[in-house]
């Protein structure tokens, strides 16, 4: 059972590889691409700013990139957690630098470092673009600073983990950034983020970190050592101040005991849903109430990242790439089922509950947090006048059809590479198999959204009729599968039990 | 040992079970919680639970004593139904089991167990296992309230049993607080809790009294050994702390290296194996010529 397991791990972690190098050279060609066509335009260059502001929003656009992608993952944790290491004589400077060096080392960056290089290539062939080798010193510093920034970020986000109040603050505060983001960047007549590069604020952004970078790379290949020395200077001091901060915080926070969280209703007796069995109604609560308790920050950041898709990709149908986005925010949920059970989940089998009502409940529980996500998506479009009505009822009918195979697959995957998450920190995955299985869900997802459309295109039915056809055989195949399912996790309860509780 | 049940030990000679288990008692009680015949479970090739011959009386407060890892937690989950046995038969609660199945599916007295009689096993037992069952986001009442409503109690009387047993616990006060943030002491009392809500037959206990405060483990285990007292309820107890068991327990089962080397009432076992106390009789069974005075060169 043990070889099968790492037989299957090892597919799903070549084929997340070959996805992730995909979608790696893909934004290298794209970049390669633009930059080609704004060489043969002098006219759309000037217009960009230039070869140096195209560098900057280009650069920034990428690390927010790998920002962003520090956040997906609830609470990012550090990779050594200091707390562990107080009882010995470690120093604790050095678990902060391991800590730092590892940031450097995460998978993740294998994605995006291709690309960084292929916009240091376009950026060169400009004209007035700096050297290459400039170009790529300075992307190199300027993955220093933000590594510095995912290291405060990650000692920020445990310093959240033991304050709850200040998390839901923060939230909210990030739900009221993305929407007033959305509603700004989404106004007709706006450029996005390249407008905040473009002409006249060129002077503005030589004081931020993408503006040192620029001028760093300028410096450079103009062979003005002098002048470099100071945005040099000023990235270094930002990636090492912000580590230090990081270390300072991590080690405030390894004595400080957590705040214990009151929950607000002291008296109640629970759920009681209308037409619903009882255990149902009361799996359906625990579940909302974990999700919320836990998974707040993924939910909510997702759908500010769809501002940036949604700019640069249109399309005849915008809202169904809001409807597999959607699904994205509640991938980890719905593909990790018993990460938050942890020991608990021995329970599922103790008590007098049917496996297939359980599997259920954390379904619908997915589905209605993945509903809320498209709901909120589809208001701030509809308030942009982006799209019409029909559109949006597509998308729901589309976000409806294609979460059956969502749910299906995550319950497979939660049966097979099940992993602890330990208070409101995902432990961290020994192994691509877990992380290869959700790359393969967003596959799937993508096509079984658009399947329908095609579909609809060659043979000319109306979409509506085919995203309801969709709807109605996933959902007859769900009901189906949800009894193999439970059946699968009867099964295999023990390898799922012993991995939930080992501590990876 | 509780009057009620046994009276006064008598201790007759010890006999041999298929050469394997040496019992004290006076023979086997007719009314058995747990019955196990040649349980087996193996890991690969390693066999965590040898062929163990289990015999607990109903309403009894059985101690099942082992080194780490000589099989205790195998054995309960195995009796628990979330584990299957490799072979054996096992019945508890007079729901039976066999090799190879564990209770989902598996040849009962009268033909194939249904769901509908697991079901029935699960609602008669509760469990504190070794990594307890708590739901790290719910508040402590919120998850009691859970545990009962899933048992299949209206929200009405799950609230009242989980008001009334955290008061019993004497976590009233830290009812509202997420059990993320309860002391281990706390965990333990809220599974105890958790398990007891549904008003079992049979609980199993996996050191339930580690991290517990002197006081509330008096008041705790005064609680357990009333209900046992008044033929309630079977407990099947694991511990290292022999003392409480020795304590508490009216009945005992040792096992090592996954096979049982005794079982009967304390006394029984005391007297055959010639020690004053548990412990000595533990260490005497199991202890192979260790547990003598060690020193370390390092710390002369």
């Amino acid at each position: 059972m043990v070889q099968e397991r790492q037989w299957a791990r090892a597919v799903v972690a070549l084929l997340a590889a070959a996805l992730g190098g995909l979608f790696s050279f893909a934004l290298c060609f794209l970049v390669l691409d633009l930059g080609k066509r704004l060489r043969a335009n002098p006219a759309a260059l000037a217009a960009s700013g230039g070869a140096l502001a195209v560098f900057a929003t280009w650069l920034t656009t990428a690390l927010a990139g790998r920002v962003w992608f520090a956040l997906l993952p609830t609470g990012q944790q550090s990779f050594l957690d200091p707390r562990r290491f107080r009882l010995f004589p470690v120093p604790a400077r050095l678990i902060s630098a391991i800590n730092l060096a590892a940031l450097f080392l995460e998978p993740v960056w294998l994605v995006f470092y291709p690309p960084l290089a292929a916009v240091s290539v376009a950026v060169s062939r400009m004209p007035g673009g700096p050297s290459l080798w400039a170009l790529l010193f300075a992307e190199a510093m300027a993955v220093w600073a933000t590594v510095g920034v995912l290291h405060l970020g990650a000692a920020i986000g445990a310093a959240f983990d033991a304050r709850p109040l200040l998390r839901r603050g923060f939230m909210a505060a990030l739900l009221i950034a993305g929407f007033a983001g959305f509603q700004l960047s989404a106004m007709p007549g706006r450029l996005g983020l390249a407008v905040l590069f473009a002409g006249h604020h060129w002077r503005a952004i030589a004081w931020t970190p993408p503006g040192w970078t620029a001028l760093l790379a300028q410096a450079l290949s103009e062979g003005r050592p002098l002048h470099a020395l100071t945005p040099l200077s000023l990235l270094f001091l930002l990636g090492l101040v912000c580590s230090a901060a990081a270390h300072a915080l991590s080690q405030r926070e390894a004595v400080r005991p957590p705040e214990p969280m009151q929950a607000s209703a002291a008296r109640g007796s629970g759920w009681s849903l209308p037409l619903l069995p009882a255990r149902f109604s009361a799996l359906l609560e625990k579940e909302a109430k974990t999700m919320l308790r836990i998974g707040w920050l993924q939910l909510v950041v997702v759908p500010v990242a769809y501002l940036l898709l949604v700019r640069t990709i249109a399309g005849p149908q915008p809202l169904l790439i809001a409807a597999v986005y959607a699904h994205l925010g509640v991938l980890e949920i719905a593909t990790n089922a018993f990460g938050r059970d942890v020991g608990a989940a021995r329970g599922y089998f103790l008590w007098p509950i049917s496996l297939r009502q359980l599997l259920a409940a954390k379904n619908a529980v997915a589905y209605g947090f993945s509903a809320a996500i498209y709901l909120l998506l589809a208001i701030l479009a509809w308030t942009s006048a982006r799209v019409t009505f029909e559109q949006v009822l597509v998308g729901l009918l589309a976000h409806a059809a294609i979460f059956p195979l969502l749910a299906t697959y995550g319950n497979l995957a939660s049966v097979y590479f099940p992993m602890p998450v330990r208070g409101a920190r995902l432990r961290r995955v020994r192994g691509a198999g877990p992380v290869g299985a959700r790359m393969v869900a967003l596959l799937l997802l993508a096509g079984a959204a658009w399947a329908p459309y095609w579909i609809a295109q060659v043979v000319g039915l109306r979409l509506f009729a085919a995203y309801a056809g969709a709807l109605i055989a996933m959902f007859a195949a769900y009901l189906g599968l949800l009894g193999f399912c439970a059946h699968l996790l009867d099964i295999r309860r023990e390898p799922l039990l012993a991995a939930l509780v080992k501590d990876e | 040992m509780s009057p009620d049940l046994a009276g006064p030990p008598r201790v007759p000679e010890p006999w041999r079970l298929d050469g394997r288990v040496a019992e004290y008692g006076d023979g086997l009680p007719a009314d058995l919680a747990i019955e196990t015949d040649a349980l087996t479970r193996r890991f690969g090739a390693q066999a965590a639970v040898d062929g163990i011959d289990l015999r607990v009386p109903r309403s009894s407060f059985y101690g099942f004593l082992g080194e780490n890892g000589a099989g205790k937690s195998t054995t309960i989950s195995m009796l628990t139904g979330v584990l299957a046995p490799s072979s054996g038969a096992m019945r508890v609660l007079g729901l039976g089991a066999a090799g190879g199945a564990g209770f989902a599916g598996v040849a009962s007295r009268g033909g194939r167990q249904s769901v509908a009689s697991i079901d029935e096993l699960k609602r008669r037992i509760g469990v504190v296992p070794d990594g307890l069952l708590l739901f790290d986001r719910l508040t402590g009442r919120e998850h009691l309230i859970f545990v009962a409503r899933l048992f299949g109690l209206d929200r009405g009387e799950a609230a009242r049993r989980a008001d009334e047993l955290l008061g019993t616990m004497e976590l009233a006060q830290d009812a509202r607080k997420l059990v993320a943030d309860y002391s281990f002491g706390m965990r333990k009392k809220l599974a105890l809790a958790a398990a007891l809500i549904h008003g079992p037959e049979l609980l199993f206990l996996d050191e339930p009294f580690e991290g517990v405060d002197a006081v509330a483990k008096a008041s705790l285990t005064a609680l357990l050994a009333d209900l046992v007292r008044r033929r309630r309820l079977t407990i099947f107890l694991t511990s290292h702390v022999l003392e409480v068991v020795e304590r508490l327990c009216d009945q005992v089962g040792i096992i090592h290296r996954g096979r049982l080397v005794a079982q009967g009432p304390i006394a029984g076992v005391l007297q055959a194996s010639g020690a004053p106390t548990l412990t000595d009789a533990f260490v005497k069974l199991v202890g192979e010529g260790r547990g003598g005075t060690r020193t370390l060169s390092f710390l002369p």
